[in-house]
């Protein structure tokens, strides 16, 4: 009875807050959770723990780290309806500039996150780079610029309880429940430039007629670029009950407690926060020999107030001596991809959809990704 | 234990810790859901849908201080009154001519969506242009909506955005009142089927104390190129028989008032490296000219040159439209061909 009490008030309280504007702005994503549905929550035991739930360096054991990883993301571009908005592209004219890549999403990204662990404490650099616009309204085009870089480290540590899933002589496994709980701490230094500008307002027209040998910095200077920095700090618990051939987990993280807040130090703007995350997720693992699967369903950002469709994540991997293939659905747009781990080298490529309207399904941002990753290394006990 | 009730158990302390994290969330804030429908309605006008965008923007109360909000509701009455920015910056903007104002803002492509007064281009157009003219909330159809009042408000980029916006709405709103009263074709007044040679028929006696002539001495001296020069002259049907001939003379003062008002500001606001505006600073040196001649023509011109606001135009001039005669043969005849 208490449990659908329970279900009963979350579900309430779920569909109670709704709608909130663009794309949902993580600190970082994992390339293989972007290809699972971002249905990551209760797995992330990769390089990126730290960006997902800090509870699940509980169940690390030994000495990893990722040294060298860098993951790339642009506009897919592949399908001809996108391709010809390029033919014949205007140099000179502005306004045909404008029609032409009109409600046409262009994203960039650039990231770089070595990470180090040993049992259940981690640490990991970030260096991220990411560039989103949008022209919007065709009736007075308006710029929706969107650019990050963030730079800085997160360090966390978690606590594991229970008797599942440790480790046997035999090297197998303990079966039964078990739990890690974690928590996390952060500190970034953001550049930022987050706005909507109009297209031909005079904010951008000074702004472009006053560059000069800085070119693009002076414009984006005088668009309100900022920068800052601030600490923050995330916790997780996770759950997990280990089978003889499966595992069920369930994970739950709260990212940067109180928002993660940047002291201006430069720019006539404030620099936007990183927002408070609360993320839910949930997976079954099946282990048959030498293949893995995975499927997993997450709900986040639970706390923040967008369509509750898109806060839904669903995702598949399946994993036989190196090679991954993975799908997932992502708050409403299918992703997809594959990926190959060589010990040392890891390789993952992919497509995946994300939401930059302000409900399910209304304006589709298609990315591409790849990933590459050197000089890895594991040693257990 | 069995394995089903430990998932249970798993289950009921997650859900608990979730509901107590979901009871102490926020829901969506007035700023969010402002954000959200502006964002929303962005996505419309971007497909084109003016209606829905109107509505839900409407929905949710006029937002009168809210930079963001008010652009995109004046966007999407522009947008049901046909109007695009790109087509008026890139296409229009670069042939506006100082030598003929009217007769390049008649010769813009959407002029000629303004086939009668109440055309819904034109009308949907004035009520994008007074969104903005209006913004800040504070000042009531009756007040004269000056730079200074929206300022108490909007301030910096923002304002001059808002501006610029309302400034690109008044050249297009300008160019088909001149087209439709002016009822011209290819740049020229006069040319097509409504018989006008002018865009008023002029009370001829009426006196230009200042430089002790008279309107009709004036309309006789006008260049033989001008369609409205000669002594027998007409106006155009819309401006003569009927009822609404004040108000809709108020909205050519209302747009060119505005408009010269709103030049001054975006001028002043732009930086001189922007060469967009050469072809407007051109213009707004010929207006300012005319006005002095306006002036000096003519005493007490005030209840017409400098009123901003359509029904405190209607309200001064209905009584005694001499001034609102002078104004039209100052500005619109003699500026047209």
């Amino acid at each position: 009875m208490m449990t659908k009490l329970l279900v009963a008030l979350f579900i309430f309280l779920l569909l109670s807050i709704s709608s909130y504007a663009k794309e949902v702005h993580y600190l970082v994503r994992s390339p293989k959770a972007l290809l699972m549905g971002d249905a990551y929550t209760a797995l992330a035991s990769d390089e990126y723990t730290l960006f997902y739930n800090p509870a699940i360096l509980g169940y690390h054991s030994g000495v990893s780290g990722n040294i060298l990883n860098f993951d790339f993301g642009v506009t897919n571009v592949m399908n001809k309806k996108d391709l010809d908005r390029f033919d014949d592209f205007p140099k000179d004219d502005a306004a045909a500039m404008a029609d032409r890549i009109l409600d046409f999403p262009i994203h960039m990204h650039l990231g770089v996150t070595p990470s180090f662990k040993m049992e259940s404490f981690s640490f990991s650099l970030l260096a991220n780079w990411t560039s989103n616009y949008i022209l919007r309204n065709r009736v007075s085009p308006t710029l929706d610029v969107d650019f990050y870089y963030d730079r800085g480290f997160v360090t966390g540590y978690a606590y594991k309880f229970g008797r599942g899933g440790k480790k046997t002589k035999k090297g197998g496994r303990t079966t039964g429940m078990s739990g890690s709980a974690g928590v996390a701490l952060k500190h970034i230094k953001r550049e930022a430039l987050q706005g909507s500008f109009p297209l031909f307002g005079t904010s951008i027209l000074n702004a472009i007629a006053s560059r000069d040998d800085a070119g693009f910095s002076k414009i984006r200077n005088e668009l309100g670029y900022g920068k800052g920095d601030g600490w923050g700090a995330d916790t997780g618990l996770q759950l997990q009950y280990t089978g003889s051939f499966y595992d069920i987990m369930s994970g739950l993280s709260v990212m940067d407690i109180g928002h993660t807040n940047f002291k201006k130090v430069y720019g006539i703007r404030n620099v936007p926060r990183q927002e408070r995350m609360v993320n839910w997720g949930n997976a079954l693992q099946y282990h048959f020999g030498i293949l893995d699967t995975t499927f997993s369903f997450d709900i986040h950002p639970i706390n923040m107030p967008i369509d509750f469709a898109r806060k839904v994540h669903f995702g598949f991997s399946a994993d036989v001596l190196g090679y991954g293939v993975y799908g997932g659905w992502n708050g409403g747009y299918l992703s997809y991809g594959a990926s190959v781990n060589f010990f040392i080298f890891k390789l993952m490529a992919g497509f995946y959809g994300v939401e930059l309207g302000t409900e399910r399904r209304e304006k589709k941002g298609n990315r591409i990704l790849l990933y590459l990753s050197l000089l890895n290394f594991s040693f257990e006990p | 234990m069995s394995v089903c009730l430990k998932g249970m158990i798993m289950l009921k302390i997650l859900l608990s810790i979730l509901t107590l994290i979901l009871i102490c969330a926020c829901g969506k804030s007035r700023e969010e859901l402002i954000d959200d429908t502006i964002e929303k309605a962005n996505i419309l006008l971007t497909s084109g849908n003016c209606d829905l965008a109107i509505t839900i923007l409407e929905g949710i109360g006029r937002q009168t201080k809210h930079f963001r909000y008010l652009r995109t509701l004046s966007s999407a009455y522009a947008c049901k009154a046909g109007y695009s920015e790109s087509v008026l910056f890139g296409n229009d903007l670069p042939n506006i001519s100082a030598t003929s104002v009217w007769g390049s803002l008649s010769s813009f492509a959407t002029s000629t969506k303004m086939t009668s007064p109440t055309a819904k281009s034109f009308t949907n157009l004035i009520t994008a242009i007074e969104i903005i003219l209006y913004a800040g909330g504070g000042i009531p159809a009756t007040t004269e909506p000056t730079v200074a009042e929206r300022s108490e408000f909007i301030q910096g980029t923002e304002l001059g955005d808002l501006h610029t916006q309302a400034l690109y709405m008044l050249i297009s709103a300008l160019g088909m009142y001149s087209y439709h009263y002016g009822d011209a074709d290819n740049g020229l007044k006069s040319q097509r089927t409504a018989g006008n040679d002018c865009f008023l028929d002029y009370d001829e006696t009426v006196s230009l104390d200042g430089i002790g002539s008279d309107i009709g001495t004036i309309i006789i001296a006008l260049p033989g190129a001008n369609a409205c020069s000669g002594s027998v002259d007409s106006g155009h049907p819309d401006l003569v028989t009927s009822t609404d001939k004040i108000a809709r003379l108020c909205e050519g003062v209302f747009l060119f008032n505005n408009f010269r008002v709103i030049l001054s500001a975006v001028l002043a606001d732009i930086g001189s490296t922007v060469d967009d505006f050469d072809s407007l600073t051109d213009v707004n040196l010929v207006l300012d000219a005319q006005r002095v001649l306006l002036l000096a023509a003519k005493s007490n011109m005030t209840d017409v040159d400098t009123v901003l606001s359509r029904s405190v135009c209607v309200t001064e001039n209905s009584a005694d439209t001499q001034y609102i005669e002078t104004y039209f043969l100052y500005y619109f005849e003699t500026l047209f061909n």
